[in-house]
C-alpha cells in the first residue's frame, strides 16, 4: 500500500490569493526516501507544512493528500494531530528554534513518546536514552539532563531526530536538517539519519536546495520551481540525464567539484532564463 | 611585499582562547582561503586583522602601518582599503535604510574622506551597482525588496565602494541556496581579477575555497594547522583535521 | 484584529486631540465663570449640566482634554529626550557608564513619582508645570532602559559591524543605525507613557498637586464631584469616563503600532 499520496495539491495564501503551489502530485511508498529539490520560495516548506496540516489559518488548501490511504483532508485538528509525531513527524531546519529553550532536551524527548504511547514517565526514560543513543550522541545522560543552549548545533540536530523517530514513525519529513550546519557536522547528521531511517524502516520526504545532500540521502527526487513540480524521477536519473533547463542548470551549479579551479562557473541563469 | 601580516596574535573571550598565537602573512594580490569548523577562531582573525576587534597579545599590521592597539580615529587608512561581506545579507543591510545610502555608507565617514580625495558619492554608487551587475533604480528600493543572492551583491557593492585594496568575505555564500551560490562567486572571483584585489576568503565549505583561492590556512581551535597552496594542500592534506573536512564536502552520489 | 486596536485607538485619542483643539477656538460656556445655574442634570442647554459652581461641564471637559494633551505632550517629551539618548549611549559604550546609567535609572524608578510632584510642589508651588516635570522625570528611566535594550540589541547585528568596518563614527552609527531601529520601540513607549502620564496627572489636580483652580483638569473635576458624590454621581462620571477613554486610546494605539511597527511582521509580505 502506498504510504502517502498527493494529488493536485495547491496551497495559496492571504485575501489576494497568493498561489505559493500549484498542482503538486507525488507519492511515497514504504521506507523510500524521496528528495524534492527547489531554491528559497519554490514553496518547499508550504508543502511540508501542508502535508503535517500545519499551514497558517489564511492559507486555502486544494488538492488531496491520503496518508495509508486516508484522506486527512477531511480529518479533524484534533485527529490531526494524533497524526503528527506519530504516523509523520517532521525535522525542521533551526534546531535551535525547534526546540523549547526552557526545557531539558531529555524531557522533550520524552514527551514526543508519552504523547502518543502508554509508556508510564518512569519507563520513558530508557527509551528516551536509547533513542539518543541511537542517534550518535555520547554521554546520553549529560546530554538528556542539558537545555538546548548547553548543546552545540550538531547535537540539537540530533536530538531533534531522536524526537522526530522515537514513535517509529511510517514517514519522516526533512525540511534542510543540515543547511545550519557545517559541512563536517552536516556529514555526521546525514551519517545518522540514514542508519535510523535504514534500521526504523521509515520514509523520508527530504527537502533541501542542495543536490549533493539530497543524493546521499534520497533514491528518488522531484525538482520545484514556482511552485510546481517541473521534474521527477530517480536521484541517478535526474542527476545525470537532467531533462528540465531548470533542473540542468542546478545539476550544473552543484559540481563544483568537477569544474578546474579558477574557471567560470556555470549558474543556473545559463540554461533556464524563466522567472527566477 | 605583505599587505597583512599578524605576529602571535591571541584573543580570549573570558576563559575561551578563540585564537592562541597566530601568525600569518598576506601579501598583496593573494587570494587566501581561511578554512576550520564554527568556533575555529575564522571570524576573530578576520576582525582583529580589520581592527574591528583588539588582540589579547600579539600585533597585527596593514601595509606597514600598526592596526592594533590603535583607537578608531586613527584607523581612517584600514577603513578605507580594507572592506569586509559579512554572511547573512538578511542581517548586514540596515533595513531601514535605502540600498543607495548602504553602498554609500563608507564613502560619508569623515575619516575614509580624508584617504578617498574626496570622491563623487553619487557617481561611486553608480560605478558599483554596474560592477555587481544590479540595475541603477536599486539604489532607492530597501533591502527586503531583494533576493539573497541580490542582497548578497549589495553587501559587496558596499565593500567596493571606498575602492579597497583588500576584502575580507566571510562565509559570504553560506547562507545562499547551492544555485545562486555559483553567480555570487562568479562575481567575486571577476572583481578580484579586475580590480586587482586582495582576497581573504573565510568559509566552511572546502570546495569553494578550491575554486577560488590561491593558497589556504586551516584552523582548529584557535590555531592554524596546515597552511600552503590551495592545489596542494587539497590534494595531498597532511593533517588528520583536514582530510575530515574534505571528506566532508557533500558531493554528488549518483 | 491587530488592525482594529489600532484605530480604535486612533478614533479616541483623535478625539480627544480634536476637543483639545476646539477648546482654543470656542467653548459652549465661560468654562471658569460661576453662575447661580448650580448642579443642573444633563439637558438642555448645558449639555451635560453643570457643577457644584453652576459652570458648564461640556466646556470644562474641552478644556480639561486640552491641558490633558499639554501635559502628556511635555512630560513624554522630556522623559523621551532625556532617557532616550542615555540608553543609548549605556547600551552602545557598556561597561561602567551602562552600570552606573542603569542604577540611576534603577533609583529614580524605585522612587514614587507622588512623593517628587509633592517636593516639587513644596519648593516651586503646585503648577501644571511641576506636575509636567515630575511626570516627566519618573517616566525617564522606563525611556532610558528601553532605549537600551533596543540598541543592544542593534548593535549586535552585522550591518553595525559593517558600519564599523566601513569607518562609520559613533555618533554616525548611533544617528544612521541605532536611533532609526529603535524609533518603533520608543514610539510605542511614548504612546503607553502617554496613556500614564495623563493618569499620573489627573491623580496630582485630584491631589491638589497639580493645575491649580481655577483651571478645569480633568483630575480637579472629579475632586470637585466628589462633594457631591451622594447626591450627584453622575458629575464624576464625565470626568472619569473621559480619562479612562483617553487612557485607552493611547494605550490601544501603542498596542497597535507595536504590531504595525514591527519590521518582521513587514517583511513577510
Amino acid at each position: 500500500m502506498t504510504l502517502l499520496e498527493v494529488e493536485g495539491l495547491s496551497v495559496r495564501f492571504g485575501r489576494r490569493r497568493r498561489r505559493a503551489i500549484e498542482d503538486v502530485s507525488f507519492a511515497i511508498e514504504p521506507s523510500q526516501r524521496l528528495g524534492l529539490i527547489g531554491e528559497s520560495g519554490s514553496g518547499k516548506t508550504v508543502t511540508a507544512l501542508a502535508l503535517m496540516g500545519l499551514l497558517p489559518q489564511n492559507a486555502a488548501v486544494g488538492g488531496e493528500i491520503r496518508v495509508n490511504a486516508v484522506s486527512v483532508r477531511d480529518l479533524d485538528e484534533h485527529s490531526y494531530s494524533r497524526l503528527r509525531g506519530d504516523a509523520m513527524s517532521m525535522v525542521f531546519q533551526e534546531p535551535m528554534t525547534a526546540l523549547d529553550p526552557t526545557m531539558r532536551v531529555g524531557r522533550q524527548v520524552a514527551e514526543a513518546l508519552l504523547l502518543h504511547s502508554r509508556h508510564q514517565a518512569g519507563s520513558s526514560r530508557k527509551s528516551v536514552m536509547a533513542m539518543l543513543e541511537r542517534v550518535g550522541l555520547d554521554e546520553v545522560g549529560r546530554i538528556a539532563d542539558s537545555y538546548p543552549h548547553q548543546l552545540s548545533g550538531g547535537q540539537r540536530q540530533r536530538v531533534c531526530i531522536a524526537m522526530a523517530l522515537i514513535n517509529s514513525p511510517d514517514l519522516v519529513i526533512c525540511d534542510e536538517p543540515t543547511t545550519a550546519l557545517d559541512v563536517t557536522v552536516q556529514a555526521k547528521v546525514l551519517q545518522v539519519l540514514n542508519e535510523v531511517l535504514g534500521a526504523e524502516g521509515a520514509a523520508c520526504l527530504f527537502i533541501s536546495h542542495d543536490l549533493a545532500v539530497v543524493s546521499q540521502v534520497c533514491d528518488q527526487v522531484i525538482v520545484m520551481l514556482d511552485g510546481r513540480i517541473v521534474e521527477a524521477g530517480t536521484v541517478a536519473g535526474v542527476f545525470s540525464h537532467p531533462e528540465h533547463p531548470y533542473t540542468k542548470g542546478l545539476v550544473a551549479t552543484a559540481r563544483l567539484d568537477q569544474m578546474p579551479p579558477g574557471e567560470r562557473l556555470p549558474t543556473v541563469p545559463d540554461f533556464y532564463r524563466g522567472q527566477l | 611585499m605583505s599587505i597583512l601580516r599578524a605576529e602571535a596574535v591571541s584573543r580570549c573571550f573570558g576563559a575561551f582562547p578563540a585564537l592562541r598565537g597566530i601568525d600569518l602573512e598576506v601579501g598583496l594580490g593573494q587570494r587566501l582561503g581561511i578554512v576550520g569548523e564554527s568556533g575555529a577562531g575564522k571570524t576573530t582573525l578576520i576582525k582583529l586583522l580589520a581592527g574591528l576587534d583588539q588582540p589579547d597579545s600579539g600585533q597585527v599590521w596593514f601595509d606597514q602601518k600598526i592596526v592594533s592597539g590603535r583607537p578608531e580615529r586613527d584607523l581612517g587608512f584600514l577603513r578605507s582599503s580594507l572592506q569586509i561581506v559579512f554572511q547573512d545579507p538578511r542581517s548586514s543591510l540596515n533595513p531601514r535604510m535605502r540600498v543607495g545610502s548602504i553602498i554609500t555608507e563608507p564613502l560619508r565617514s569623515k575619516r575614509v574622506r580624508r584617504e578617498l580625495n574626496d570622491i563623487d558619492q553619487r557617481q561611486r554608487l553608480g560605478e558599483v551597482l554596474k560592477m555587481v551587475d544590479l540595475p541603477a533604480d536599486s539604489a532607492d528600493r530597501y533591502p527586503h525588496e531583494f533576493s539573497g543572492g541580490q542582497r548578497q551583491r549589495i553587501a559587496i557593492a558596499r565593500a567596493l565602494a571606498p575602492k579597497p585594496q583588500v576584502l575580507i568575505a566571510d562565509e559570504p555564500v553560506s547562507s545562499l541556496d547551492v544555485s545562486v551560490r555559483a553567480q555570487v562567486i562568479n562575481l567575486l572571483a571577476d572583481l578580484v581579477e579586475r580590480e586587482g584585489l586582495t582576497l581573504l576568503f573565510v568559509s566552511h565549505d572546502l570546495m569553494v575555497v578550491r575554486h577560488l583561492c590561491d593558497s589556504v590556512i586551516v584552523m582548529r581551535a584557535g590555531e592554524i594547522v596546515e597552511r600552503g597552496q590551495s592545489a596542494e594542500v587539497f590534494e595531498h592534506p597532511q593533517t588528520d583535521y583536514t582530510k575530515a573536512l574534505w571528506a566532508a564536502v557533500p558531493r554528488i552520489r549518483v | 484584529m491587530r488592525k482594529a486596536q489600532l484605530n480604535i485607538g486612533l478614533v479616541l485619542v483623535g478625539l480627544v486631540i480634536l476637543a483639545g483643539v476646539l477648546s482654543l477656538l470656542w467653548t459652549p460656556y465661560d468654562p471658569i465663570r460661576v453662575t447661580s445655574n448650580r448642579l443642573l442634570p444633563p439637558g438642555w442647554p448645558h449639555l451635560l449640566g453643570t457643577d457644584g459652581m453652576g459652570i458648564d461641564i461640556a466646556s470644562r471637559l474641552l478644556i480639561g482634554a486640552r491641558y490633558c494633551l499639554i501635559v502628556g505632550v511635555i512630560s513624554v517629551g522630556v522623559a523621551a529626550v532625556v532617557g532616550v539618548p542615555l540608553g543609548m549611549l549605556a547600551g552602545m559604550r557598556g561597561g561602567w557608564l551602562d552600570e552606573l546609567t542603569m542604577r540611576v535609572a534603577d533609583i529614580v524608578y524605585a522612587f514614587p513619582a507622588l512623593l517628587l510632584a509633592m517636593l516639587l510642589a513644596a519648593a516651586f508651588g503646585a503648577s501644571t508645570g511641576t506636575a509636567m516635570a515630575a511626570i516627566g522625570i519618573a517616566t525617564i528611566p522606563a525611556f532610558a532602559r528601553i532605549a537600551r535594550a533596543g540598541t543592544l540589541q542593534v548593535v549586535a547585528s552585522d550591518f553595525v559591524l559593517a558600519a564599523k568596518a566601513a569607518g562609520t563614527s559613533r555618533w554616525g552609527i548611533a544617528a544612521r543605525h541605532v536611533f532609526p531601529n529603535i524609533a518603533p520601540l520608543v514610539g510605542v513607549q511614548a504612546s503607553v507613557g502617554f496613556a500614564m502620564a495623563i493618569l499620573a496627572e489627573a491623580a496630582l489636580s485630584y491631589l491638589g498637586l497639580g493645575t491649580p483652580r481655577p483651571t478645569p483638569t480633568w483630575g480637579a473635576m472629579l475632586r470637585d464631584a466628589q462633594d457631591v458624590w451622594y447626591t450627584q454621581p453622575v458629575q464624576a462620571l464625565w470626568p472619569g469616563l473621559s480619562i479612562a477613554l483617553a487612557v485607552l486610546g493611547f494605550n490601544l494605539l501603542g498596542d497597535g503600532m507595536r504590531d504595525v511597527l514591527d519590521p518582521r511582521l513587514r517583511e513577510v509580505k
